[in-house]
């Protein structure tokens, strides 16, 4: 062990290692999934060929309004009696209109939310109103996005423990690396390619400094996130006896369902109520409409704010009057239980990513466990404006929120996201790189060197390749399989557990090259696999609006493919050893 | 100067287990103090878990800044009472 002692920057260059290297490893597969993560609606529609050639829905005031209009055409066609529905309107990354009702066997919607499954069916409509092809069973993006804190295969809680304490390391990592390093802004400047251990411990600092900010918000809006679960005394303090007050007070639930009067009645327009919610929130676009009791004369329209154009995770809802179209003000009268529908994992943030897409095949147990804990830690809330506006301390939980969730990006912002995300994922591996190579210079190695060496090639050669791997069963597994979304997920595992049994047995420098260069290949074929996988007349929609999502995919995948070979070839064996 | 290995363990322990728990103290003093200023309950008990994991992590840190063991615990032992009394006025207050 690292002799400790001494100097306080000893001690705290002593810290930071060790904090580094227990964590270090769990916190770049949390970095790197979490950073796909950004792209989880981007992945998720790519992981969906048979919708690159629909029209396009425009995420605008008109073209929202359109789209409700051709759901509710469609919902009247098909589920005229349901309790409630909802409708997914179009979003800047979410080109088409996902519609979803209470089906017939589920008419009374248990208190268990979060899983429509069971009680929802769903749909989803193109630009024109054309209902697209099922959708295939898969998790998509959201794989990525709900593996960062769950760790997939655990128990609900394990995952999110583990993940958070792995996060409270980064935490006193970053304290006592910036305590260590002394000559902070110098550093930034100072940069020695080529020179194996200083060039590492260079890379290292640059990085650490360049993205402190970006680094120290990721970190600690990480930890927020999960808080209820893993820092309750506060809760504990102040609502001794009934914790569920204050989650219900912290995180405003949606309006329940109202009961049916039974008295027929016609449904208002949809673009009125639109237009008073736009109004209403100075242009802010909404991001679902749910209808409950349609056709009746009780019914109610709530229409939800998009929280894409604000920083903030809060959400915002407006009730109205489902026949004369007028607004209620607040969203409801009582704030008891939230309706199944509004908290479903359609709804929930950090599930909303398993959903995205394919509502009906989230009742996957491992999800809809997942879901439940979501809503109730991380889900952002629907605020009620009966209520005062959000607090200081709710507004800084939610903006921290909002901030790890990165919503609120645009398409450039977002790929400044994704760069600080790669960028930490590499603070985390020059640092686990640097010790390596440091414990490979001392006389007597240390016994852990060899586990590190692989543990280093499993996160950062592996790892990217599997991820790659999960893009390539998407597309060939067959659609009819059973537990189809499951089986991708587990190949992801098994691809990832192949690669780091070869790397824990030959933790070898040409074992990097190849695990790096078989990542590159995998993610730099991907556009050609979706050139050849996906329906002959998406091809001529490729640089469509919309679909131009799809191609922008193709180019991210390729760059992704681009650096991995760039590593790759970097340690191809050349004849005079560097 | 090194320290022995027991102490590095102390440390640790230190740490991660009182660490825990003295953030859990701090963590629901703010919050009984934020609600004894007026602060909204709910906002009261999200202040106090907001700032929960910046006091973990000064004390993670201290536990292995401090230069003996006698300052650490000494402090940390301040620190638990001073953050006791406060609770208990300022549950008492409001």
């Amino acid at each position: 062990m690292f002799p400790v002692g001494g100097s306080w920057r000893q001690t705290m260059a002593w810290l930071h290692t060790w904090t580094g290297l227990l964590a270090g490893w769990l916190l770049l597969v949390m970095c790197l999934t979490g950073s796909a993560a950004y792209y989880r609606d981007e992945i998720s529609l790519w992981m969906q060929p048979a919708w690159h050639a629909g029209v396009t829905a425009r995420a605008t005031a008109n073209g929202q309004q359109q789209a409700a209009r051709q759901a509710l055409a469609h919902l009247q066609h098909t589920a005229p009696q349901a309790a409630s529905w909802i409708i997914d309107l179009p979003q800047p990354r979410k080109p088409y209109t996902e519609i979803s009702w209470t089906s017939a066997r589920g008419q009374e919607l248990g208190p268990g939310a979060g899983r429509p499954g069971g009680n929802f069916e769903s749909a989803t409509l193109d630009g024109a109103g054309r209902l697209l092809p099922a959708a295939r069973d898969t998790r998509g993006g959201g794989f990525f996005a709900v593996f960062h804190f769950t760790l997939h295969y655990l128990p609900v809680r394990w995952g999110r423990w583990i993940t958070s304490i792995a996060t409270m390391m980064m935490l006193v990592a970053l304290v006592s690396g910036v305590i260590t390093h002394r000559r902070f802004f110098a550093d930034f400047f100072t940069f020695r390619p080529g020179k194996g251990q200083r060039s590492w411990l260079d890379a290292h600092n640059a990085l650490a400094v360049l993205a402190l900010p970006y680094h120290a918000m990721i970190c600690y809006s990480g930890l927020v996130t999960l808080m209820l679960l893993t820092m309750p005394a506060a809760v504990n303090q102040l609502y001794p006896d009934n914790r569920g007050d204050f989650v219900r007070a912290a995180l405003p639930q949606a309006p329940p369902l109202v009961a049916a009067s039974g008295r027929p009645a016609l449904l208002a327009d949809t673009g009125p109520v639109l237009d008073q919610a736009y109004a209403r929130w100075d242009g802010g676009l909404a991001t679902r409409l749910t209808v409950q009791r349609p056709n009746d004369a009780a019914a109610r329209y709530i229409v939800q704010r998009d929280e894409a154009e604000r920083l903030s995770s809060e959400r915002q809802s407006l009730v109205f009057d489902g026949v004369a179209g007028t607004m209620l003000g607040g969203s409801g009268t009582a704030r008891s239980s939230a309706t199944p529908s509004e908290a479903s994992p359609l709804g929930a943030a950090a599930a909303a990513a398993t959903a995205s897409i394919n509502a009906a095949s989230v009742a996957a147990a491992p999800a809809s466990a997942a879901s439940t804990v979501a809503a109730l830690v991380a889900a952002p809330s629907v605020a009620e404006p009966s209520a005062a506006a959000a607090s200081a301390a709710a507004q800084t939980r939610n903006t921290l929120v909002g901030l790890h969730l990165g919503h609120f990006a645009d398409p450039l912002l977002r790929a400044l996201l994704f760069a600080c995300g790669l960028g930490a994922c590499a603070l985390m591996g020059t640092g686990v790189l640097l010790w390596t190579v440091k414990a490979r210079l001392r006389p007597r190695p240390p016994a852990g060197l060899r586990l590190a060496e692989s543990l280093n090639l499993i996160t950062l050669a592996a790892l990217p390749a599997a991820m790659a791997g999960y893009f390539w069963l998407n597309r060939l597994l067959p659609d009819d399989m059973t537990r189809r979304a499951a089986a991708e997920i587990d190949g992801f595992f098994m691809l990832w557990g192949v690669l780091a049994v070869a790397a824990l047995a030959w933790p070898s420098r040409r074992m990097w090259m190849v695990q790096l260069l078989l990542g590159a290949v995998l993610f730099a074929a991907l556009p050609v696999l979706n050139l050849v996988t996906a329906p002959a007349d998406a091809h001529v929609a490729l640089l469509d609006i919309g679909t131009g999502m799809v191609a922008a995919t193709d180019a991210g995948l390729l760059l992704c493919g681009a650096l991995l070979g760039w590593a790759g070839w970097r340690l191809r064996p050349r004849v005079v050893a560097p | 100067m090194r320290w022995p290995r027991w102490q590095v363990a102390l440390r640790v322990i230190t740490a991660i287990a009182g660490g825990y728990a003295l953030t859990a103290l701090a963590s629901s003093t703010l919050a009984v103090l934020a609600l004894a200023l007026g602060m909204a309950r709910v906002d009261a008990a999200l202040a106090g878990m907001l700032a929960s994991f910046a006091c973990y992590g000064v004390i993670i840190v201290w536990s292995f800044g401090a230069a003996t063991l006698a300052r650490l615990w000494g402090s940390l032992a301040v620190a638990t009472a001073l953050l006791w009394v406060v609770r208990a006025v300022a549950s008492a207050l409001s």
